[in-house]
């Protein structure tokens, strides 16, 4: 079975929505759009599905950092990477979205597409089977025990 | 042509992540099947429970453990469509029927609890054609032939 990464992204400026989804089609991604951080925590909320989700941190209802707070309060286990413009967001912010284990952050007017994409997969595919076998390698025959 | 499904045990399932006999028809079995493989709670339970006895023991730290549960959990899902493992529900009837398969082969072969759990998981699937158990323990495997259980062993051919 080929496994297919899904993705939300949650975006209020529309060209940004069209234009990375079908970018992020064309990588192999199941795509679905948000245009508010309401509509992308219902989404989030009511499918377990989504691998990560790309999250605009300066949106009409919410920050990113606040939807991602209220997702992961609410039981989401979705990975999450949030992107905005450089002078949208402070330290803070990036404090904060560290402690809630944000797993990274983009700037979009200095977004190396190649590198960006790279790291989308890298963090909806989680812990590659490599590295998984090397972690479990250190377990005992004795305590495989069944 | 309908394909069958596989069921895997908590030892089959950890073959996917680990490297050891098997792993390789484990991983072919995994990306080659059409529809996601099924497990059941139990089966993560079962590996959590390897995992934990292992933070006991100091061999894994708390943030190798997180990064290991967070991916079990990332790859197994309830009613998924593109996981590589389905999670199958476990409906109360399982242990009765569990109950009465230790009655009836426990004091022939080496079964414990958790294995008639998975067999009985096994026996209430009512899919069509019959899914497949894929288990490499032996006494396991005695029990699929007196049930009429079709069995694969990765470890064996």
């Amino acid at each position: 079975m080929e496994r297919k990464y899904k993705l939300l992204i949650v975006d209020d400026d529309q060209d940004i929505l069209t234009e990375y989804e079908n970018h992020l089609v064309k990588q192999g991604f199941i795509v679905e759009v948000a245009h508010d951080g309401t509509e992308g925590l219902e989404k989030l909320r009511h499918d377990s599905e989504f691998d990560i989700a790309l999250v605009d941190f300066k949106m009409p209802d919410m920050n990113g950092v606040d939807m991602i707070h209220q997702a992961y309060n609410g039981g989401v286990e979705a990975d999450m990477i949030i992107w905005s413009e450089p002078e949208e967001y402070s330290k803070y912010d990036a404090i904060a979205a560290m402690k809630l284990g944000v797993n990274d952050w983009f700037e979009k007017s200095r977004l190396d597409m190649p590198k960006f994409f790279q790291r989308v997969k890298e963090v909806a595919e989680g812990v590659p089977l490599a590295e998984m076998a090397k972690m479990l390698s250190l377990i005992p025959k004795e305590e495989l025990k069944w | 042509m309908v394909e069958r499904q596989y069921y895997f045990d908590a030892n089959a399932l950890f073959k996917y992540y680990q490297d050891e006999n098997g792993d390789l028809k484990i991983r072919r079995l995994v990306s080659n099947s059409q529809k996601p493989i099924l497990v059941s709670s139990l089966t993560l339970l079962e590996c959590f429970n390897v995992v934990m006895r292992c933070r006991r023991k100091n061999i894994f730290k708390s943030r190798r453990v997180l990064r290991i549960f967070k991916q079990l959990k990332k790859d197994a899902r309830f009613n998924t469509t593109n996981r590589p493992f389905q999670i199958i529900p476990i409906c109360e009837e399982v242990f009765s029927v569990a109950q009465n398969i230790l009655f009836h082969q426990a004091r022939t072969f080496q079964i414990g609890t958790y294995d008639a759990l998975h067999l009985a998981i096994f026996q209430k699937l009512s899919l069509e054609p019959s899914p497949i158990l894929v288990t490499s323990d032996q006494s396991m495997q005695n029990v699929c032939k007196q049930l009429s259980i079709p069995f694969y062993d990765p470890e064996k051919e």
